[in-house]
Formats: structure tokens, sequence, C-alpha cells
């Protein structure tokens, strides 16, 4: 093949390649903004002890959108090794006392990190506006958590793949879209990786019992917006 | 033996070069949450950046060059099975990490 048509044909393909992955990961969002009222808003994340690699993971993506997009942000990852409840807890507290609006986000598997926040003052977590937790079969502790003051929960209700499910989330929630919407659109973008895991596994993993274990449900106010108040 | 010609070995360390990344991610997350850490927390996200930046930067100039040189210089029956098997992994992970840095630095 000649010069020209040789370099043409090469930037062909990396332009197919560059419009291949956003299509299979996620597209490109118009609005990155920094929705108002971020120096009235808070975030604490806390991430279960994992594999390395998988906690590296986790913070990687999440911690440059809670500094972005909340006045303040808190990450915990635990430590088989020592406790960090006092810590985590102080955390919330003084998010609580300080910020109008306080989200957290529980990146564990199934957990009990609830009792870690239904000691604080019932003052305090009247302040609590969105708890996402991705914990299997954690869609239980919805009434519980609304309970203590949250206005919204995002749950699993199965052994779900809700990390697949969270990263689109996450995108969406801190750049301004509605929780309902942020969630159909993370539910149904979730879904089609599943269908096409289904079909690259030949049918060995059930896409639809995937679906239906791994579907975030959200409990109380579904109209949220990250710029709202409490 | 004789070495295969440069057209012939460019698609295939472009193929190698994408286990660099991963290999990196995976020594870097052992550094920092292993017990005792030799690179401390604050360190995680400028190295997390600078391997993706190197790996979309590696993974571009090895898909590139090697997918140029196939087409310049190699028979068709030849080509094509590079162009599936080495060069389209790394063009697709070239475009990957540099998806994965953009949305890592919340800019997309």
């Amino acid at each position: 093949m000649g010069r020209i048509p040789a370099l043409l044909a090469t930037a062909a393909l990396g332009l197919a390649c560059t419009a291949i992955v956003p299509a299979a990961t996620d597209v490109p969002l118009r609005e990155v903004e920094v929705p108002a009222g971020r120096e009235h808003r808070a975030a604490i994340a806390i991430r279960d002890d994992v594999t390395p690699f998988q906690k590296f993971g986790s913070r990687e993506f999440t911690l440059p959108y809670l500094e972005r997009y909340y006045g303040q942000a808190r990450y915990f990852t635990l430590s088989g090794k020592r406790s960090q409840f006092e810590e985590f807890s102080a955390a919330v507290s003084q998010a609580l006392t300080e910020f109008p609006a306080v989200d957290l986000f529980v990146l564990a598997h199934s957990n009990q990190l609830i009792r870690w926040v239904a000691i604080l003052p019932e003052e305090d977590r009247r302040r609590l506006r969105l708890v996402y937790n991705t914990g299997c079969t954690d869609l239980k502790q919805g009434p519980e958590w609304l309970e203590l003051g949250a206005k919204s929960y995002i749950g699993h209700a199965g052994v779900s793949f809700s990390p697949v499910f969270y990263v689109y989330f996450l995108r969406r929630w801190t750049r301004g879209m509605e929780l309902n919407e942020a969630v159909r659109d993370s539910n149904a973008r979730a879904f089609r990786i599943f269908d096409a895991l289904g079909a690259i596994s030949f049918g060995s993993l059930d896409a639809e019992r995937v679906k239906a274990d791994s579907e975030a449900i959200i409990f109380g106010d579904r109209s949220l917006r990250i710029e709202g108040g409490p | 033996m004789r070495r295969p010609p440069w057209h012939i070995r460019w698609p295939l360390i472009a193929l190698g070069f994408q286990l660099v990344p991963w290999l990196a991610f995976h020594l870097l997350a052992r550094a920092v949450y292993l017990e005792p850490p030799s690179v401390s927390i604050d360190a995680e996200r400028p190295w997390t950046l600078a391997i993706l930046a190197a790996s979309a930067g590696g993974s571009w100039i090895f898909g590139g060059v090697a997918t140029y040189l196939l087409l310049r210089r190699s028979r068709p029956r030849v080509a094509i099975p590079l162009l599936l098997l080495c060069c389209v992994p790394s063009l697709l992970g070239a475009a990957f990490y540099t998806h994965a840095y953009l949305v890592f630095t919340t800019r997309v």
C-alpha cells in the first residue's frame, strides 16, 4: 500500500477504536460543570477491606468526583488491621454539623455500616441526604436509613454487580441529574453491559437474573438533585 | 535464528505493551494498600494519571506505527491477522486509556 493510503487507513482505524470505547463503556456527558451550591454539601465515601486493586480502583474513580462536586469530600478505605470506626463516625458527625446536606457513599459488600451512623445525634442525622449502598442484598436497609434521617436511599436487592451501576450513577448524579433519572439511566446502561456479558458468555451468565439482582432501587425522595438542599 | 523484520516485530511489541498498564496498576495498588505501604496514598493519583497517560501514549504510538508498517510492507495474508490480533487491541487499549484519563479527571 502507498504511503498516503497507509497513513489514512491507520488514522481511520484509530478513529474507529476511539468511537468504539465510549460506546462500549460510558459516553462523554455534555454537562460537566459543577452544579450550584457546592459549598453547602459534603460527601463521605467508605470502602470495605477488599483486594488492593479493588481499593485502588474505587478510590481513584470516586474521589475526584467527590472533590470536584462537593464542598467537602472524605474517603475512607477500611483495613483489616485497624478499626476506623471512630475516625469515620467523627468525619460524618463533623460533616453533618457543618453542612446542610451530606451524601454518603457506602462502597462495601453486604454491610452494617448503618450502625456507625445510627449512634450519631438525631438532630445531625436529619442533614443526611442521599445514601447509596453498593452492598449485596442491602436494599432492605432502605426503611432504616430513612428512619435515621436520610432523604433518599439507593440499594440493590440481590447478589449484585453494583460497581457497574455505580460507575454510571456517580457520573450522572454529580453532574446534576435528578436522582430518579440518574438511577433509571444508570440501570439501563448497566443492563446493556449485563446483556453483552450474557451474550459473550454464551448464556453461562444469566443476564436476566443479574439484572434482577443488580437493579438499583430508590427509597424516599426520588426528585433529589445534587444542588438541592437537605 | 533470524529475527523477524520490524514490520512483524512492531505489532508484537504493541500487543505486549498492553500488559504494562495492568501490571503497573497492580503494583501501584499493592504498594499503596499492602502493609506496610511503600507508596503514600497521596501519591496514588499522580501515579495513576501518569500511568494512564503513558499507557495511552505508548499504545497510540506502538499501535499506530505497527498498523502503518503492516499496511506498507506486508502481504494481506500476513497483515490482516496481525492487524486484528495485535494492532486493533493496541489501538482499543489506547482509546480506553485516553477515555479513562478523561473520566478519572472528571473532564467528560
